[in-house]
């Protein structure tokens, strides 16, 4: 990998040096908007540790001249159509407007002549990002996947390397899906997946060690799903759930993906025993979440009673459910609305409180999914869409801010767009909001970065930058579970790959603590 | 020059062999997918043998045009076999021994059949040969160097260790539970015969004159050739459902009409691609006259194959069924390749959703291919002006059944067929004819009685003072007067030709019942006369649905 990048970086250097700095026009006529651009970098703010944001001028034109400039600092770009900026020089403008922006003027070759469009700004926050994200790279399939690969990528360069590819150990005969990476506090020295099919089991890292469990028990619906680890503790809460998929025969939104049941459970790594946190038959329980302190449990729940159909039951079998349930939550999706709820928790007894309602979606005709709180705890981001939980495919989602203190929400106006904006979640200095948006052709998510700032105040979100500003267009695969880190992870690919061939080791079910 | 001659022989035996499937080769081209670029490059060499994989999706898009790829696949293997004979200094009679693997490598590009839908290596038509290449070359480098300095003969030695060091992913031809390991069998014989050919310089026999060793060669490669003929996939239905499916894909329906026709005995995909060119043609009612009976492909082995795999996409964008359209080409492109004729579908079918940056996406990936171009200059223009998709022979066919106006949530359980024949047959407030034909059609086809007499009425109200077509009448004699119907057809204006013919259908049937004749004999004894009707369709048809 490191190879490649120092080609890639060297062709492009070659590129750029023979090339040369294109000349700014001295004469040209003048466009009173800012330019198209792909990413759209126009007016965002960023961080002064993000790599440079290259981009492409969609404007008709055969040559584009960029100059960015901060006082009397200036450099010009173009080559082509597209801005590849030197990284060393973006450095330096990062440094110099920290706290203030960079000015970005372009200069687009008509042929004939030049056009200057409406100058923009690129500002830049006093506060540093997390220097790494990872996400799960998956094209947007609906049933079917094959490579898979859970990816971490350096925010301060392009560099992305593999955490774990299934392509390590899947065959032709034997499959291997991997989901829901997750980590404690945004260090990665405590952080799983799990992998599902093939050598199927859930990976946890303690340290510097491996280990695979399988945490599905008689007792429980499924193995544990989406994950949340405790802040301090080694705890993780799982939801379990028993998922279906349906397709629309016309809406865009083309699938739902639903739970027929789900329910809570926590999991006490260092004891490998799980115990029911909720299990009422007739909520579907699911996202769990902690709050800084570690003394809140938060998640989601729709209320559904099957009517016309078997009462649920749990299933001894994982994926075996009657029928009649099948259908009937089928019939009624745009029924399901969930909402949040919180559950206080005793740190030495792992005890929990009764749940209260913290935002009543449902009274709205709406649905909460996918929340996360902010490092101070002050806040909670999370998806609201029209119905249903899995708000990727639902084009009116958007993330939404609930201040934990007063209960009042609203729309992140400047993080949203008119696409599907979910999978929010803060950096660990709660400066920076991440999402996971459909916003650039509605089928493929992207990660989205917007300020956050200590206001309160949400600033218009960029695009992950590539190297290649085109690289968005050309890649199809989905960025899933966009999630901060600290630092990147120690454990090699292969050593997960090692560690996944063998049997996961089983957990035990107990019963609930009581006060 | 008789050398020369003889040299040739077998490459141009190989170049024909290859050009008798070239409407399999062009199958090949559209499904599989190379995109200029950094994104698919970085993607690609993330796996095994990326190098190789890489150059064999760079070099499969030549079948496009199959005269060109298969010159270059020869091109490769002729250089192969120049490349080991001086490797391994072979002369006279012994050079027939490099041709081996020559011969293993055509034969793994055609005897693979059902299964290049399945195959999980991108590039895998050019990939073997390329990294085959790519190992003989360095050997021969190698060798060439190490004589400068000693005189020995390692040549077996230096290519084992290339060959596993370059080594291409080794193909394995699994699909659910089932494994072919013979069709692996060219990828073991290719490499083990180079490393024999180091034996063959130790026999000493010669032909006694050079005129037996002309012949000794022409016998061999005559050989050869026939051998890889036989051993390639010549299932008729297979090539026919390739020329149908490119014909459906350019809205060709004479042509798939002129393939159904010559079809002695369809599978249900020619059925389905004969009935999608009857709709457009508004000639549905046809659908029984034209042979509706189906059987299962003859994939060579125990391959159990999809419709869903194999054209699902293409079957349901025609049934204008555009959201699972575009999965089942989502879910054939995630779990099997990445392939344009999926991409190409998944582009029409977000502009088709009005989805147009995502097809916009698409069209820009595709035009990062070095033959798909064009395709995108046809339709870009439907992307900027709605007038132009509007003008569109596709959507002319199709956008009658678009304007359902009621969204479903619903599960095909990867029956394509099943499911678009079950979704018609239930559609309620039709709105054109062509939706009335397609209901009452897929209430015939699915034996559907009740649907049947539903839409038969309303037919019946929509279309008054029509003549009510020959299939409809003969289905409403049959399925609309009997005890269960929900419909009361006792004056109706049946057509006294259709009566008498229905009148001797069930005389003829009671006939030869009453002689003890089994019901499957009756129906083959029948078919001659009858086999045009929907009578004997209801009672003797077989639709296979897979």
């Amino acid at each position: 990998m490191k190879i490649r990048t120092v080609l890639i970086a060297f062709v492009l250097t070659a590129m750029l040096i023979a090339c040369g700095r294109p000349t700014v026009p001295d004469s040209y006529q003048t466009e009173s908007r800012p330019p198209k651009l792909m990413p759209d970098y126009t007016d965002v703010t960023v961080p002064a540790n993000i790599c440079p944001l290259n981009f492409r001028v969609y404007e008709v034109g055969k040559q584009v001249a960029v100059r960015i400039s901060v006082g009397d600092l200036q450099y010009t770009y173009g080559d082509g159509m597209k801005v590849l900026i030197d990284e060393a020089e973006w450095n330096t403008l990062l440094e110099r407007a920290k706290g203030g922006s960079m000015k970005v003027e372009v200069f687009v070759d008509e042929g004939n002549q030049w056009k200057a469009y409406q100058p923009f700004c690129i500002n830049v926050a006093k506060d540093d990002i997390d220097p790494y994200i990872s996400y799960r790279l998956i094209q947007p399939s609906y049933v079917a996947y094959n490579a898979l690969t859970i990816a971490q990528r350096n925010l301060t360069n392009y560099d992305e390397t593999d955490i774990y590819s299934n392509t390590l150990v899947t065959t032709p005969e034997v499959g291997q899906c991997i989901n829901c990476h997750s980590y404690q506090n945004y260090r990665t020295d405590h952080m799983m997946f799990h992998m599902r099919e093939g050598f199927p089991g859930t990976m946890i890292v303690e340290g510097n060690q491996l280990k695979k469990v399988d945490l599905k028990t008689p007792e429980i619906i499924s193995s544990g799903v989406y994950p949340a680890w405790h802040p301090t503790q080694n705890l993780i809460a799982f939801s379990t759930n028993l998922i279906g998929q349906s397709f629309h025969t016309k809406s865009v939104a083309k699938v739902e993906v639903q739970d027929k049941e789900s329910d809570l459970i926590l999991y006490d790594v260092a004891k490998d025993e799980v115990f029911t946190i909720s299990n009422d038959s007739n909520e579907l329980e699911t996202f769990p979440t902690w709050s800084a302190d570690g003394n809140t449990l938060y998640y989601c729940s729709a209320h559904f009673e099957y009517e016309n159909s078997l009462p649920p039951t749990t299933s001894s079998e994982e994926g075996i459910i009657d029928e009649g349930k099948d259908g009937e939550i089928i019939q009624r999706y745009q029924k399901l609305h969930y909402n949040i709820y919180a559950r206080d928790f005793n740190q030495q007894t792992h005890t929990f409180g009764e749940p209260r309602i913290i935002f009543d979606a449902a009274a709205e005709n709406k649905s909460a999914t996918l929340p996360r709180v902010s490092p101070d705890g002050k806040y909670m981001v999370f998806s609201l869409g029209n119905f249903g939980c899995f708000h990727v495919w639902h084009a009116e989602a958007d993330i939404w801010l609930l201040n934990l203190e007063t209960l009042e929400a609203q729309n992140l106006e400047a993080l949203n767009s008119d696409r599907s904006d979910s999978y929010p979640s803060f950096s660990s200095n709660g400066r920076w909001v991440m999402t996971a948006s459909r916003r650039d052709d509605n089928n493929y998510t992207r990660p989205y970065i917007a300020y956050f700032d200590a206001q309160g105040m949400c600033h218009k979100a960029f695009e992950l930058p590539q190297r290649d500003p085109e690289f968005y267009t050309l890649f199809l695969r989905s960025y899933n579970r966009p999630e901060f880190m600290k630092e990147p992870v120690g454990i090699t690919p292969e050593q997960f790959a090692a560690e996944a061939k063998k049997d996961a080791r089983k957990v035990k079910y107990v019963t609930a603590p009581h006060d | 020059m008789k050398k020369a001659i003889y040299t040739l022989l077998f490459p141009l035996a190989a170049y024909l062999i290859l050009l008798l499937h070239a409407d399999y080769l062009h199958a090949v081209a559209e499904g599989d997918m190379f995109i200029s670029g950094q994104a698919f490059f970085e993607n690609t060499l993330r796996t095994q043998g990326g190098l190789w994989t890489w150059i064999g999706c760079y070099l499969t898009q030549f079948f496009t045009y199959p005269w060109l790829g298969a010159i270059i696949i020869t091109a490769i293997w002729t250089a192969t076999y120049f490349l080991l004979i001086d490797a391994f200094r072979l002369k006279g009679w012994q050079c027939l021994i490099a041709w081996i693997p020559v011969f293993a490598l055509l034969v793994s590009v055609i005897d693979i059949g059902y299964w290049m839908y399945y195959i999980k290596m991108p590039g895998y038509w050019f990939s073997q040969s390329v990294s085959f290449f790519a190992a003989v070359l360095t050997t021969w480098v190698i060798v060439r160097l190490i004589r400068l300095v000693w005189n020995k003969d390692i040549a077996w030695i230096v290519f084992i260790i290339a060959y596993f060091a370059m080594m291409q992913q080794f193909p394995v031809f699994h699909h659910r539970h089932y494994e072919n390991h013979l069709l692996q069998v060219p990828f073991v014989v290719a490499p083990i015969s180079v490393v024999l050919l180091s034996l063959v310089r130790l026999v000493k026999w010669e032909p006694r004159t050079k005129w037996a060793t002309e012949i000794v060669t022409f016998v061999a490669l005559i050989v050869f050739a026939a051998t890889a003929y036989l051993l390639s996939f010549r299932n008729y239905n297979f090539h026919a459902e390739i020329r149908m499916q490119t014909a459906v894909e350019a809205c060709e329906w004479d042509k798939v009409l002129k393939e159904a026709s010559a079809a002695k005995n369809p599978t249900s995909l020619m059925v389905v691609f004969k009935n999608i060119a009857l709709l457009h043609t508004d000639r549905l009612t046809e659908m029984f006259k034209t042979n509706n009976c189906s059987s299962l492909p003859d994939t060579g082995d125990s391959l159990t194959v999809r419709i869903a795999q194999i054209a699902g996409p293409l079957i349901y964008y025609y049934f204008a069924q555009i959201n699972y359209a575009y999965r089942w080409a989502m879910e054939n492109n995630v779990q099997y390749r990445l392939q344009a004729r999926n991409l190409k579908t998944m582009a029409r079918c977000a502009i088709m959703n009005h989805e147009l940056d995502v097809a916009a996406k698409y069209m820009t990936v595709l035009s990062k291919s070095t033959f798909n171009k064009s395709w995108v200059r046809e339709y870009e223009p439907m992307l900027h002006n709605a007038k132009n998709l509007r003008e569109s022979k596709e959507y002319l066919c199709i956008a009658p059944l678009l304007n359902e106006d009621v969204n479903a949530l619903d599960i095909d359980n990867s029956l394509p067929v099943q499911w678009i024949i079950s979704h018609y047959a239930d559609l309620i407030n039709t709105k054109n004819r062509k939706q009335d034909n397609m209901a009452l059609c897929a209430s015939l086809w699915l034996k559907d009685e009740y649907a049947f007499c539903i839409h038969f009425y309303n037919y019946s109200k929509n279309y008054p003072s029509e003549p009510v077509p020959e299939l409809y009448q003969q289905a409403a004699i049959l399925l609309g007067t009997s005890e269960q119907s929900p419909i009361n057809l006792d004056n109706f204006p049946f057509d006294q030709l259709i009566t008498t013919r229905f009148e001797n259908f069930n005389s003829d049937y009671a006939s030869m019942s009453n002689m003890g004749i089994n019901h499957k004999e009756i129906g083959t004894r029948m078919r001659d006369v009858y086999g045009d009707t929907y009578w004997w369709y209801y009672y003797f048809g077989d639709f296979k649905a897979y």
